[in-house]
Order: structure tokens, then sequence, then C-alpha cells
């Protein structure tokens, strides 16, 4: 067995075998899952206690307002004086006292609380009064629901690009989540790798260990060791939220029996592949989905150009992750301890943070000079470029972004390897970047 | 015996200071050898470059006559002065995994160290983690990995500290027997005493440059300065009479019932001619030449190329 995949699989295993290792592994797709739906939970449990007491001094809304999941409407006080309901309420930390004034026009009405409900308990309380108070002046006007349903209109645009259903906002969601998960997985493995750098160098093992192999050859057992255990990380995500989003997915699918998304979806299953979203899957899905919001998520994730994505994600995720962690581990080895690493991390992340922060206008705006740049230029090309790809990139400019980052991976290599053979043996100096371009050229 | 190093005009510079400047030795195959010099004289940077840790700027060292290559590095067994081991790691996972990265299969790797836990009483700590181990627990375990491969040149630097004397002894036990058996031990130490206990030739290394070289005892007769002792039984005051400023009495002090005389020989006279001057005076009981020690000699060696301050 070479010495190089003997590092390489001593850094795989300590790892792998660590307990934190297999609770990042559980807990990752739990905590996207929970990401995901937590906004709604969040809602749901807040909002079922906010008990709203009604006082209603134009006698037309008293229990016409329906309690829903944010609100409990109260109409046991309607006819009393708001200033003696508000005296009886005003120690209850769930109670709110609507107040409904008399006026000509109902504008304004006021709620009181001790303790603020919320944003959507107000809105619910607008968006039921605003509708109830719309039906019945239109009912003053003789206009009837027929008439109004006739006269709105729900225009939809229906993104096709290249004879495809396209979805800028799938589009988007698709390409946030790739560059995001790239991001992270960079940042935490190279962060490992400086760590075990670090680690080596104030255990003072290191000697030992170069006294055998090349420094070269154990910073790169290092990288590919703790990617590759990043890679089992990220595989286990993979086929641990497969399988919880299709148990979770067919528990609501149980739930929720709906005889025309069924339909709709046999139709798409009888469909051939080779169909690509062609006219006859756009008609079903105009038929079928005349109304559904949704979209058809099956269309959108045929006509997603899955090996591009696919072979581009696993491009960006190990060229990105090899370029970062060569960095971080040359910024490792020059300091004597991890707290000492500040100085050197923020020149290596900055090019990371700041793609995380222009990602927002790529994904707006994928086409934009930034977005070609930053997609283009290799220390923010993982996450840049990965934003763009589920848009269509055009091919001159993946090609570019991948031989440079190619090309930048050789380059930080070597310079991290020039750096992390001097630096391992340095002890007790505060290294300036002066003395590191030295580094580069000792015999 | 051929020489298994030989280092010629070796030169290493870092950016602010020259580590060795135009250094050369050679170290005899079979013996154990010492390489001594004051901190920062560069001794660390010599056992670097011979363990190809890093490269001289200029000169070159052969293994055996041949250039040294990387291949070289597991016939090589290295004991830093600065040493340490994986803390998470258990103890002979570690010791097998250091031994294979030397290019030991694995079932050999395990058959000797298995050998040496016996042989060192520290059977039961194969399963701990380091971290759960004394500083000299885990010395003795580094030492069993710097000697595992069976090494042709061991290069200690500063083996014996962080030991207890019982394990220093035991130490020392194994270099001799290592030996016999014809290995070359490069020995790097402070501790003077045990430079004349073990090390057949030295080389001293001050201010980059190496200021001696040669054999311990052939070093200790050429920095004799003439100087004698004697132990006799009379009267002191008869003795300086007798020595009648032909011979210089360096001092003079009472052991037990006898008195010891230290005597500086002068050029033109012998030590015979000293003994016939005494005869007369008391009764001479022990006579013997002064060696200076190894510690006399690396001062008085560091002060003569340090420039006086």
């Amino acid at each position: 067995m070479s010495k190089i995949s003997l590092i390489i699989q001593r850094e795989y295993v300590t790892r792998v075998r660590k307990k934190s290792f297999l609770i990042i592994s559980i807990l990752g797709p739990l905590l996207f899952i929970g990401i995901r739906f937590a906004p709604r939970l969040i809602v749901a449990s807040r909002s079922e206690h906010q008990r709203v007491v009604v006082v209603d001094e134009t006698k037309t809304l008293c229990g016409v307002l329906e309690s829903n999941a944010t609100v409990n409407y109260d109409y046991g006080y309607c006819n009393i004086d708001v200033n003696s309901v508000k005296k009886i309420f005003a120690d209850s930390g769930h109670v709110s006292v609507l107040y409904i004034p008399k006026t000509e026009q109902i504008m304004e009405v006021k709620l009181f609380s001790k303790s603020d409900p919320g944003d959507d308990v107000v809105s619910s309380i607008e968006y039921q009064m605003n509708n109830i108070l719309e039906k019945a002046k239109m009912k003053a006007e003789n206009l009837d629901q027929a008439m109004i349903d006739k006269v709105k209109s729900h225009v939809k645009v229906k993104d096709i690009v290249n004879n495809k259903i396209a979805n800028a906002g799938y589009n988007a969601g698709l390409g946030y989540a790739c560059s995001f998960l790239i991001y992270i997985f960079i940042f935490l493995y190279s962060m490992q790798v400086m760590r075990g750098v670090t680690e080596e160098k104030t255990n003072r093992i290191v000697e030992v260990i170069i006294s055998s192999v090349r420094p070269f050859q154990l910073m790169m057992g290092k990288v590919i060791g703790v990617g590759l255990v990043g890679l089992t990380q990220f595989l286990i995500w993979v086929i641990l939220g497969f399988a919880v989003f299709s148990v979770g997915s067919s528990y609501i699918q149980s739930k929720e029996i709906d005889p025309k998304n069924a339909l709709t979806e046999q139709t798409y299953k009888m469909g051939a592949p080779e169909q690509n979203g062609s006219i006859t899957t756009v008609n079903t899905s105009n038929l079928d989905a005349a109304n559904d919001t949704d979209d058809g998520l099956d269309n959108m994730l045929r006509a997603t150009n899955w090996p591009l994505v696919v072979g581009g994600f696993l491009f960006y995720f190990l060229g990105g992750y090899m370029l970062y962690s060569a960095l971080f581990a040359a910024v490792g080895s020059a300091v004597d301890q991890e707290t000492e690493t500040q100085q050197f991390m923020l020149p290596v992340t900055m090019p990371l943070i700041l793609s995380i922060v222009v990602m927002g206008s790529i994904i707006t705006n994928p086409h934009s000079t930034v977005a070609v740049w930053f997609s283009i230029i290799p220390l923010t090309a993982p996450v840049a470029m990965m934003a763009r790809i589920p848009f269509g990139v055009p091919i001159w400019q993946l090609g570019l972004s991948m031989v440079l980052l190619i090309a930048a991976i050789f380059g930080a290599v070597w310079l991290a390897g020039r750096i992390y053979r001097v630096g391992l043996l340095m002890y007790g100096k505060k290294v300036t970047y002066k003395e590191l371009g030295k580094w580069l050229f000792y015999k | 015996m051929g020489n298994i190093i030989t280092a010629k005009n070796i030169v290493k510079r870092y950016s602010s200071h020259v580590a060795l400047n135009d250094v050369s030795f050679h170290v005899p195959e079979g013996i154990i050898y010492g390489l001594l010099g004051p901190n920062g004289a560069g001794k660390t940077s010599m056992i670097r470059i011979i363990n190809q840790i890093t490269a001289p700027d200029s000169g070159e060292v052969l293994f055996k006559d041949e250039k040294l290559t990387p291949r070289h590095a597991e016939l090589i067994g290295y004991l830093p002065e600065e040493r340490g081991l994986y803390k998470k790691m258990k103890v002979g996972e570690q010791a097998l995994y250091l031994a294979r990265l030397k290019g030991m299969s694995k079932a050999d790797a395990e058959a000797k160290l298995k050998a040496w836990f016996i042989k060192f009483d520290i059977k039961e700590w194969w399963d701990k983690k380091v971290e759960d181990l004394s500083k000299g627990m885990a010395q003795k375990v580094q030492f069993i990995v710097t000697v595992l491969h069976e090494p042709k040149l061991l290069i200690l630097d500063e083996p014996f500290s962080g030991f207890d004397p019982i394990n220093v002894e035991i130490i020392k036990g194994e270099l001799h027997r290592l030996k016999k058996e014809g290995v070359t031990i490069i020995l790097s130490t402070h501790n003077m005493a045990s430079v004349e206990e073990l090390c057949d030739n030295i080389t001293l290394i001050n201010q980059s440059k190496a200021v001696l070289e040669g054999n311990v005892n052939e070093l200790r007769h050429s920095f004799k300065e003439h100087n004698w002792q004697v132990k006799f039984k009379g009267d002191d005051n008869a003795v300086k009479t007798a020595l009648n400023g032909k011979f210089e009495l360096l001092d003079l002090t009472p052991e037990n019932n006898l008195s010891v005389a230290r005597i500086k020989i002068p050029e033109g006279q012998n030590s015979n001619n000293l003994i016939t001057a005494l005869l007369p005076s008391c009764s001479i009981m022990g006579f013997s030449e002064i060696l200076p020690s190894m510690s006399e000699i690396f001062i008085s060696a560091v002060k003569r190329t340090n420039p006086t301050k």
C-alpha cells in the first residue's frame, strides 16, 4: 500500500469514526427539512391561542368574522363598552380586543393587546374584514358573484426555453440550493483540513511523519482523505434526505387524496420520456392543471438538464473544495495555534463569502456582467457558476470557468505545498505575509 | 568500515540568518556519534537535512557513498527533539500507522510491535488513547516507533529528556544493544556526561560551523593541559618546597587523611620528573593524569570560536 493511501485511510477512518460525524450525518437532512418547514410550523403553533374579543359598535361584523388557525374570535362582549372590555382583559397575554368604532364607513379599527399579537394575526383580520366588506359593498351595488368571477383575470406566463418549460423561480431554487450546499461543504471541510494541519503541528507529530513521507504527500493525503469524508457525508445526506422526503410526501399524499392530481401524474407517466416537455406535455398540463398554482413540478424536473446540473455540481463541489482546502492547509501550517489562524483566514475566506453575498443578484439576473465574471474567476466560480447552471450557461463560459478552476487548483496546491513544508517546522514565530512570500523560494 | 553518512560543505540559509555555513563531517558505520553544540548552533538544521525534511542550499549528503534519496528514509529512524503523537488515537493503532509509513507491512509491524510492547512492559496500553498516557509513557512509545523498522541509522535528538533515571538506563541499554547489532546512532544532546559515556566520535557545531570533529578519547587527550593529580600522605609544606618552582601547584585539598594536589607539568618536564621531585617529601598513594571533561572541551571550544564580547 502506498504511503499516500495510508495517510488518506487514516484521515478518513479517524474522522468517520467520530461521534460528531454520525450526529451531523443524521442532523444534516433534518436541519434542511427543518429550514424548509419551520416557518409553517412556527406560524401554526404560535397563532393557535390568539383570542380576539370583538367589540363592534357598527353591529355589522358581530359573529361574521370566522375563527381560523390564526385567530379565535370571541363575540361574547360585542355590545359592551370598549373601555370596560379593555379593563377586563388588561392583564391577559394572549387576548386582544378588536374595537370597531361606529363610523359611516369602516376605515380604521383598533386592536388592543398586552403583547404584540404579530403580523399574521393583524393581516388575517385585515384580510377577512376587507373580504366581507367588499362583498357587502358589491351586493349593495347589485353585482353578482358570477359577474365578478368573469371580470377577474388570471394571466400566467409559461416560460419556454429551447422548447422546454422553464420556470425562473424553480431554477433559482435549484441554483440556490446547489450553490449553498457547495458553499457549506467547502467551508466545513476546508476548515477541517486546516484544523488537522494545525493539530499535527501543535502535537509535534509532524516531524516524525515528514521524516517518512514528503510534506506534499502528507498535505495531499489529508486533503483527499477529508474530501472523501465530505463526500461520504453528502451521500448519507442524499440517501437519508431522499428517504425522509419520500416517506414524508407519501404521507402527505395519503392525507389529501386529490383525483385530479393522481390523474395528472398518470398522464405524465404514460407520456414517453423522449418527449421532453413538448407541446403535448404542455397541453396536458394546461388541461389538467388549469388552476394549479404549482405549475407541475414533475414537468420542470423533466425540463432540467440533469446530467449538466449533477455533473456541474460534482465538478464545482470537488474543485472548489480542492482549491480552498489547499489554501486552508497552508494557513494551518503557518500558525502555531488555531486561534492565530484569524489573520490569514480573511483573505482566503473573502472570495467565498463575497460569492455568497452576490448570489442573490446572480440568481435574479443570471446573465449580468457580475454573474459572468464571478462564475469565471476560480475563487468565486464554484458558488457563482453553480447558481447559474440551472438557467443555462453559454458553453464557452462554462468551459473557461472549468479550465481556469483546474489551473487554479494546481496553482493553489503548488503554493500551499511550498508554504506548508516550511510552515510545519516553524514554531514560536509570528509569521507575516512577507515571510510567507520568502518561504516560497526556500529550497 | 566505511562511512554511513558523509556531509560535504553543507550550507543552509534562512531569510534572517545562516543556519549552516560550509559544514562537513563524516559518521563511520557502527558507532555512536555525538552531534554537539549550543542552542541555535545549527544541529537541528543538520539533522533535518540528513532526514531529508529540508534540503541544503548547497553541498550534499551521502548515505554509504550514495547520494541521499527518499528511499533512504526507510533505513533511518528519527526521534526529533520536539516529538508528539496524535492525542486522540489509540497507542497500538498509531504505532502501526507510523511503522507502515516507514514501509513495513501490516503483519510485520504488528508482530514486532507486540514483541516490543511486551519487552517494555506496556502491553496493556495498546488500546489506550495517547492523551491518557504520561509524558514518560509516550516517550517510550515514541522510542519503539523510532527503532521498530530496524533502521541502519538512528538519529536521536535529546533522547533522554523527559525520561526518569530508570527509563534512561533502559534506553541506554537499548542503544548499546543496537550498536552491537551494527546500527549507527547519531546522538544530539546537551548532556555531556552521556556523551562521554556513550559516544565514540563527535562533531561540535558552533555558530553554524563545525568547529571540532573526532574521536572522544583523542579529543580529550588533545585538549589536555598536562595537569596531574597526586594523592599523598605527608607534610603539605614539605611537598610545596619539593616542587621548588619547577612545577606549578594548582590547588591542594585534604581528603580523608590524605592530601590531593593538582599539579601542572610545564614544558620541558615530564611526569617521571615530577615523581622524582616528590618522592623524598611524602609517600605517594595515587598518581594520574587529569583529562578534560567533554563539558570543559565544549565550553573552551565554544569560547574560542565565539568573538569576544
